[in-house]
């Protein structure tokens, strides 16, 4: 069936030189659309695209410098860095959310031996960042197997990148981890505030403590590694642009760091004696050493304590939970714990008394185990002692309460002069320590604050007579509104209580070594410093810190020269309620004992010490929560951190004294 | 037209076989020469990704020049005797590779896997279809009215492209309809029929990709089309798997700029452009070779376009001219679409780039289809010879 050729050969469509023609018309108008298109991209805007491009392929990876050691006065380290493997995760480089992204986790996670679900909250909590190349921490001192495995089979774990890092490291452990503050990412509210301006999210900051305070010295300055990467975040070139990273400048502080190590031994050496005394445990306690002369701090510390390496890299929830499980681990007692101060108190009552006119040194009073005011409202001697009538030295020696009881219930009479030499000696107000927060303040009662604190509460709590719906379980709110205060108006029991350190009084350990250096150093309250100066990582000057400060009050020599015997006695005379830890002491100490009475619990130990050494001088303020007698916790810490600060063989020696 | 010479032929063969050897020699030379370049440019894009694509796709170059020169030594007209063949081939080959064929990125199966090199049925089946269609349009285009003809040819042409959409392989499909559509036009039918086919392949489209997702038809075709469309629409993580090869290319391509980074391009060659070698390799050609480069290589497309036209106007017989019209439908949609995708004026579909794509189907399928055009313009200029009809370039 094979045809003719010219059979075969069908007629030409006589318009196809028109289609053609059209064909060609619908081709070129293609050609013209592509043409254009790529003119705009390539031409027009191709910069923004070259640009973007470079972003895409040479990735910055900031490498983070090593932060500035923290020394003591010495030069010893209190804390510096090491170099530790980390396991890290560039978000942007993770395949995408799904099975795939699930799969690395697993297998990362199995690699690691953490859970997935760790990973990815780690990874979606800092997702957010918005150079999104910052690499997010995902473990550090990762072992070493670990380590190798991933590094070498990067194809298993695009996204995941492994390299060294710096690491906070702090030789002492627990010994000042509260001075010395904690480390933690820079939240989304820090970002924003001054002094974290310009620090990339993902930067790890102080974030408490002197961490937290000299934050813009210690930081030092990321470099960044310029490295061309592939699709999959693997770089493919050598590494280009490196700006090596500045390290942070070094804190020198004024610490001592014997002085620091020998506080947390004594006051860990009184928490284990206390059952003896108490038959309970001493949950905590809380120690500061100043030189009066100069308002630098010798040594600072509070415990429970933590390890402070625990926080030098992501924290585990575990061990959070079980540094926040251990009594408030992460107060610092020594500036914002607030306790009454039991006798500790009574130099302050004195030189009131004395400013006021109402005692002189001659003044003879407190005869009697009590002392009764009105018809109700009885005082008395610790165990009942009758030291019958003694002057303001003897008092002071013995603790006399009875005498500083009529001092307080003569006062009430006059116009609040234990408050006003409280206040002048800064108990009330916040000491301004070079610590975030600057120390609590604490709270110098008087009438005033009675009033205040019934006001605020029945705003706060009450409807009327009634407490608001919030309130509506509390018995406290309940009778509080019906009565419409909280506490009954100010007493002369309560000036009579506060005269002995007890009522609403409350200061810290920092603000009762603050007060006795104003004391003893003849009316320079000051406002303590622990940084010193910034040096370079080398070691050079960079900068002298702010000396501390003060300020002068009056300071009568003839009642400061009064306390002083008093406190001395305390100390040193056979009387003395600390003799028995300081009567052999080889140096002259003054101090004073305290017991803070709480109701349904043991006593809080309380001892603040002076020693005066020309070329030494020292203040030491201990408290031990449920320690007991001042002279059974407090004061022979404060004698085995005395020992230490002048050189002599430590011993734990403690008195029997019961006065408070 | 013009009288012939030979007026009784003998033994029943066409007197332009018979010509002298001289002119049998018909080579166009530009188009030669403008293919040859686009493979030289597909070698030099591929040498800055893949030194054993460069070396691999050189291969196949040289394999379909070689194709392209035996081919336009046939008469072309022989093939019209073979169109059912041709046919089952075509079908038979898209249902094996359905059946056994193997996955490409994991999704599609487009190839059958034969040891040496993986075959895609898809991408020959276009040559095969075209010359079907002009043959089917040839033979019956005396005995139906252009409405039969019409509804004959969509028919027959659906059948592989809804075959090769199951794939799933949309580029392909939409290449056998825009080829399809090309030839019909270029046997004169009326445009009334050609509109209405038109607006039913709108509807099938908007059918396919809209209705599609409801009934399990592959979901990263239409994600892609939605993403393309509102990428609002899209959850980001999925934005970042449909919109990703695209935003990537259109970065690529802008870095550029007018002469190319040259071998600093590092955005495809690091992989950040996905198919970086066949689907996306404009974006590789245009990161490197900027916006001259991508001109010099869009011409030389144009050339061959403008050649091929010509040859569908010269041909000697209706059947060279609908298959010449049919390969200037699929050069140009290939070319208008790949590159269309790559400068995000069309979602991606996943087309080839004719000659510079790595891969083996599409170069052979690519030089079938320029061998075709060769021995159509060689008949064209025998016959002009035997004929005395006035060819000009």
């Amino acid at each position: 069936m094979i045809e003719s050729p010219l059979q075969r050969r069908a007629p030409l469509p006589p318009q196809l030189t028109r289609r053609v023609g059209v064909l060609g018309i619908v081709v070129v108008v293609m050609f013209g659309v592509i043409g254009f298109r790529l003119w705009y991209l390539q031409v027009l805007t191709g910069t923004q695209n070259a640009a973007r491009a470079t972003a895409l392929v040479v990735r910055p990876i900031a490498i983070q410098p090593p932060r500035g050691n923290i020394l003591d006065s010495h030069g010893n380290l209190l804390a510096g860095y090491r170099v530790a493997p980390q396991v890290a995760i560039v978000a942007d480089d993770l395949p995408p959310v799904g099975p795939a992204r699930r799969l690395v986790y697993r297998r990362l996670a199995r690699v690691l031996g953490i859970g997935w679900a760790h990973i990815r909250a780690v990874v979606d909590d800092t997702a957010i960042a918005p150079p999104g190349y910052a690499p997010t921490d995902v473990m550090d001192d990762v072992p070493q197997r670990a380590w190798v495995y991933i590094g070498e089979r990067k194809s298993l774990f695009p996204g995941v990148i492994v390299r060294q890092v710096y690491v906070r490291h702090y030789p002492e452990g627990d010994v000042g981890a509260v001075v010395l503050g904690q480390l933690g990412q820079i939240t989304t509210q820090e970002l924003t505030q001054s002094p974290f301006k310009g620090i990339a999210a993902g930067t790890v900051v102080g974030q408490s403590g002197l961490e937290a305070t000299y934050q813009a010295y210690l930081q030092g300055t990321p470099g960044v590694d310029h490295v061309d990467v592939d699709a999959a975040g693997y770089p493919i070139a050598a590494k280009s642009n490196t700006k090596q990273p500045v390290p942070g400048d070094q804190l020198s502080t004024s610490l001592d760091l014997g002085l620091e190590r020998e506080g947390y031994i004594a006051v860990d050496e009184a928490r284990a004696r206390a059952p003896q005394a108490t038959g309970q445990a001493a949950p905590a306690a809380a120690f500061v050493a100043m030189d009066p002369t100069t308002g630098r701090v010798l040594a600072l510390g509070s415990v429970p304590s933590y390890n402070a390496n625990d926080f030098a890299t992501p924290i585990s929830t575990g061990t959070f939970d079980a540094i926040k499980a251990e009594d408030h681990a992460l107060v610092d007692r020594a500036i914002d714990g607030l306790y009454p101060t039991g006798s500790t108190f009574k130099p302050i009552t004195a030189l009131g008394a004395l400013n006021a006119g109402l005692i002189t040194a001659q003044t003879l009073q407190g005869t009697g185990s009590c002392v009764t005011f009105g018809t109700t409202q009885k005082f008395c001697n610790s165990g009942g002692s009758n030291y019958g009538d003694v002057d303001l030295v003897g008092a002071l020696t013995q603790s006399v309460d009875t005498y500083f009881y009529k001092v307080g219930a003569a006062a009430n009479d006059s116009s609040d002069p234990i408050q006003s030499e409280a206040r002048a000696l800064g108990l009330g107000s916040s000491p301004g320590i070079d610590l975030p927060g600057g120390g609590s303040a604490g709270v110098v009662p008087d009438a005033a604050y009675i009033r205040a604190l019934n006001a605020q509460y029945v705003a706060q709590a009450c409807a009327g007579s009634h407490p608001k719906p919030a309130y509506a379980k509390s018995q406290l709110a309940v009778t509080a509104c019906s009565q419409g205060y909280l506490q009954p108006a100010w007493t002369i029991g309560q000036n009579v209580l506060l005269a002995t350190g007890q009522g609403f009084l409350l200061a810290s350990p920092l603000q009762m070594a603050v007060a006795y250096s104003a004391i003893v150093n003849g009316g320079k309250v000051w406002s303590p410093k622990i940084g010193w100066k910034i040096l370079s990582p080398s070691g050079a000057l960079v900068q002298q810190l702010p000396a501390p400060t003060y300020r002068k009050i009056a300071l009568n020599p003839a009642y400061q020269a009064l306390v002083m015997a008093g406190l001395h006695g305390a100390a040193q005379s056979p009387s003395g309620t600390s003799y028995a830890t300081f009567g052999s002491f080889p140096r002259t100490i003054y101090g004073k004992t305290g017991t803070a009475v709480h109701t349904g619990q043991p006593d809080q130990s309380w001892y603040v010490a002076y020693a005066p050494d020309p070329r030494r001088p020292i203040v030491i303020a201990v408290t031990v929560e449920r320690g007991g007698f001042g002279a059974a916790a407090a004061a022979p810490a404060a004698r085995l951190m005395l020992s230490q600060w002048f050189g002599l063989p430590k011993h734990w020696v403690a008195g029997t004294s019961t006065d408070l | 037209m013009a009288t012939t010479v030979i007026q009784t032929p003998k033994q029943g063969r066409d007197p332009a076989t018979l010509a002298p050897r001289a002119i049998r020699i018909g080579l166009d030379p530009i188009l030669t020469v403008a293919a040859i370049a686009l493979g030289v440019a597909s070698i030099v894009t591929l040498g800055g990704i893949s030194h054993a694509q460069m070396v691999r796709q050189g291969g196949y170059l040289a394999v379909g020049l070689v194709a392209m020169v035996v081919l336009s030594r046939f008469d072309y007209s022989r093939l019209r005797e073979l169109k059912w063949g041709l046919y089952v081939i075509l079908i038979g080959a898209i249902l094996v590779v359905i059946a056994i064929g193997k996955s490409i990125g994991g999704i599609s199966t487009r190839s059958i896997g034969i040891s040496v090199f993986s075959f895609q049925a898809s991408e020959v089946g276009k040559v095969l279809l075209i010359v079907f269609l002009a043959a089917f349009v040839v033979d019956s285009s005396r005995k139906t009215t252009g409405r039969q003809l019409v509804a004959r040819v969509m028919l027959l042409a659906l059948v592989p492209t809804m075959l090769v959409i199951a794939e799933p392989d949309l580029g392909s499909g939409l290449v056998y309809i825009a080829a399809a559509f090309a030839v019909l036009y270029i046997a004169g039918v009326e445009a009334k029929y050609l509109a209405a086919v038109l607006a039913l392949g709108v509807a099938a489209l908007a059918l396919v990709l809209g209705v599609g997702p409801l009934v399990g038809f592959h979901t990263y075709q239409a994600e892609r089309l939605t993403a393309f469309l509102d990428p609002g629409a899209v959850p980001a993580s999925q934005i970042k798997s449909a919109l990703y090869q695209q935003q990537q290319s259109l970065t690529a391509i802008g870095a550029g700029q007018k002469f190319g980074l040259g071998s600093v391009a590092t955005n495809t060659a690091a992989n950040f452009v996905p198919l970086n070698t066949t689907d996306f390799i404009f974006a590789a050609l245009a990161e490197r070779f900027g916006f001259a480069g991508a001109a010099v290589v869009l011409s030389l497309y144009a050339l061959i376009i403008w050649r091929a036209l010509r040859i569908v106007a010269a041909a000697k017989n209706l059947f060279g001219a609908l298959i010449a019209a049919g390969i200037v439908a699929m050069l140009a949609f290939q070319v208008f679409v790949n590159v269309g995708v790559a400068v995000d004026i069309l979602p991606v579909t996943g087309v080839t780039l004719p000659l510079l794509s790595y891969g083996g189907s599409s170069v052979l399928t690519t030089f079938l289809a320029l061998g075709l055009l060769q021995s159509i313009h060689a008949q064209a200029r025998i016959a002009a010879g035997t004929k005395g009809r006035v060819l000009s370039f």
